[in-house]
């Protein structure tokens, strides 16, 4: 037989028991192990069956509900949901007319150090650095927060939790992620549970250790972590290939000081982290590992060949 | 004939074809777009239309769905699949050099796996990775076993080609 013909016999597990063995001694044989291992590494994610099913049959309810369709899926559940969402209607339209006292509470981070914030809800934020997150006083109709900046959310068991930000929404149940939004970059990160973001033009869902950059102009990016927390809390940034502009940014936002790149490509992509406690300590570590010098004028630092 | 709008038959059809309909997808439009959604609503659609879709023709009418819903989204995007990238710190018995060429080497074989065509680097990923026979492919996709067969052994010939061509580079 010729070797293309048994290549084409084990593709689809066919050869006999004497061919597989003679074939596995071949060199045509080890290379294609090599493909096998690394095809592996790509296999899709695992499909959930009961939670996609739950998502179909509530989408069909809030078909139901708009009167699109017009066989009831269950009758009698459907005149109770109906009555229960007349009655919460009625309320909503009551708590709309009566003007909000304080809608919004502000809450801001202060220079160059963390805060937690427990949500009425009891839901924990870690905020980071000159970050505000804005949220409503009322949490009776919706968890909902707006924030600018970066934050770690620990979200208790509950209703949907949203958090907004110019970039686009997130939404989720109880679970831990990380979201950084700043000027034209976020980037949210999973811990635990699963998130899901809405950007501009499509939605995303992010299981644990997945993370996703949107940027303004260019279509997002998916990458993987391993982190089990954002290293910005335990006092220093980490970054997997990213612009070096992006990662000057993070340090004169922490030191709060003014960084010039001099002949160097801000789009160079860098993979390393800094320390939050030292500038200098900081300033090595991504100057060093791309063979750059600095200098420290005042409250400015000037990084160069 | 089994009606579509039974609530058995419907869970049935969702229990025969969610996931080759999202492994499908997976595999022919990449890991950057969200999969999940669009298996959802192509159950609704296909709820919706029940009185109209006979249970023989409700796989090829949920491929069809996803397949267009999903082409209108992407448009001209490359390709890419994710990996599964291993925690660097756990395995201290490899050494970093190792590591190193491991990662490179995954990512030209994301490169390699990203230059298939969409039907040569589905059904390789179904028989490869998820395991299926020719002939189960030949069915899910709808198309001969010859072609499947075709369409595997060409994916390989061009994975193993370029993969080559990287590593005189």
């Amino acid at each position: 037989m010729k070797e293309k013909d048994i290549v084409r016999k084990w593709l689809d597990d066919n050869l006999s028991e004497e061919e597989q063995q003679a074939f596995e001694q071949s060199d045509a044989y080890s290379s294609l192990q090599k493909i096998e291992t690394a095809t592996k590494e790509f296999r899709a994610p695992r499909w959930d069956s009961d939670k996609n099913w739950e998502h179909i049959q509530s989408k069909l309810s809030g078909l139901e509900n708009s009167g699109t369709n017009t066989k009831p899926y269950n009758t009698i559940a459907w005149r109770i949901a109906a009555a229960i969402l007349l009655v919460v209607g009625l309320a909503l339209g009551l708590y709309l007319i009566v003007p909000s006292i304080d809608p919004q509470e502000v809450i801001a981070a202060t220079q160059s150090q963390n805060k937690t914030v427990i949500l009425p809800d009891t839901s924990e934020v870690i905020m980071n650095a000159k970050s505000t997150l804005q949220y409503a006083q009322n949490w009776n109709t919706e968890r909902k927060v707006i924030l600018h900046g970066e934050a770690f959310f620990k979200v208790a068991k509950g209703n949907r939790f949203d958090v907004e930000t110019d970039l686009g929404r997130i939404t989720v149940l109880g679970t831990q992620f990380n979201v950084l939004q700043e000027k034209d970059v976020m980037e949210v990160t999973c811990f635990e549970g699963s998130v899901r973001v809405v950007g501009n033009i499509t939605s995303y869902v992010l299981k644990p250790g997945d993370r996703i950059t949107i940027h303004r102009q260019q279509s997002p990016v998916l990458s993987k972590i391993f982190e089990i927390k954002p290293t910005w809390i335990d006092n220093q940034s980490a970054f997997r290939s990213v612009p070096y502009q992006t990662i000057i940014t993070a340090i004169e936002q922490i030191y709060d000081i003014d960084i010039q790149l001099k002949d160097i490509d801000p789009n160079t992509l860098f993979t390393g982290s800094f320390t939050h406690d030292d500038l200098d300590i900081a300033l090595k570590s991504v100057t060093l590992p791309l063979e750059l010098k600095y200098t420290i004028v005042n409250d400015s630092v000037i990084i160069a060949k | 004939m089994d009606s579509v709008c039974k609530e058995a038959v419907f869970k049935k059809l969702y229990d025969m074809h969610a996931k080759n309909l999202y492994d499908f997808l997976y595999y022919t439009f990449g890991s950057e777009l969200d999969h999940e959604d669009t298996v959802q609503e192509a159950f609704v659609e296909l709820w919706k239309n029940c009185k109209n879709v006979s249970y023989a023709k409700a796989k090829s009418y949920l491929f069809t769905i996803v397949a267009n819903r999903t082409r209108n989204l992407v448009k001209h995007q490359k390709v890419v699949l994710a990996y599964q990238q291993k925690p660097t710190k756990t395995e201290t018995h490899i050494t970093p050099e190792f590591q190193m060429e491991e990662q490179q080497y995954l990512e030209k074989f994301q490169y390699a796996l990203s230059r298939l065509t969409e039907g040569q680097r589905t059904a390789f990923m179904l028989n490869r990775v998820e395991g299926k026979r020719h002939k189960e492919i030949a069915e899910l996709l709808g198309i001969s076993r010859k072609a499947v067969e075709k369409r595997i052994y060409s994916a390989l010939a061009i994975l193993q080609e370029i993969l080559t061509e990287l590593k005189t580079k």
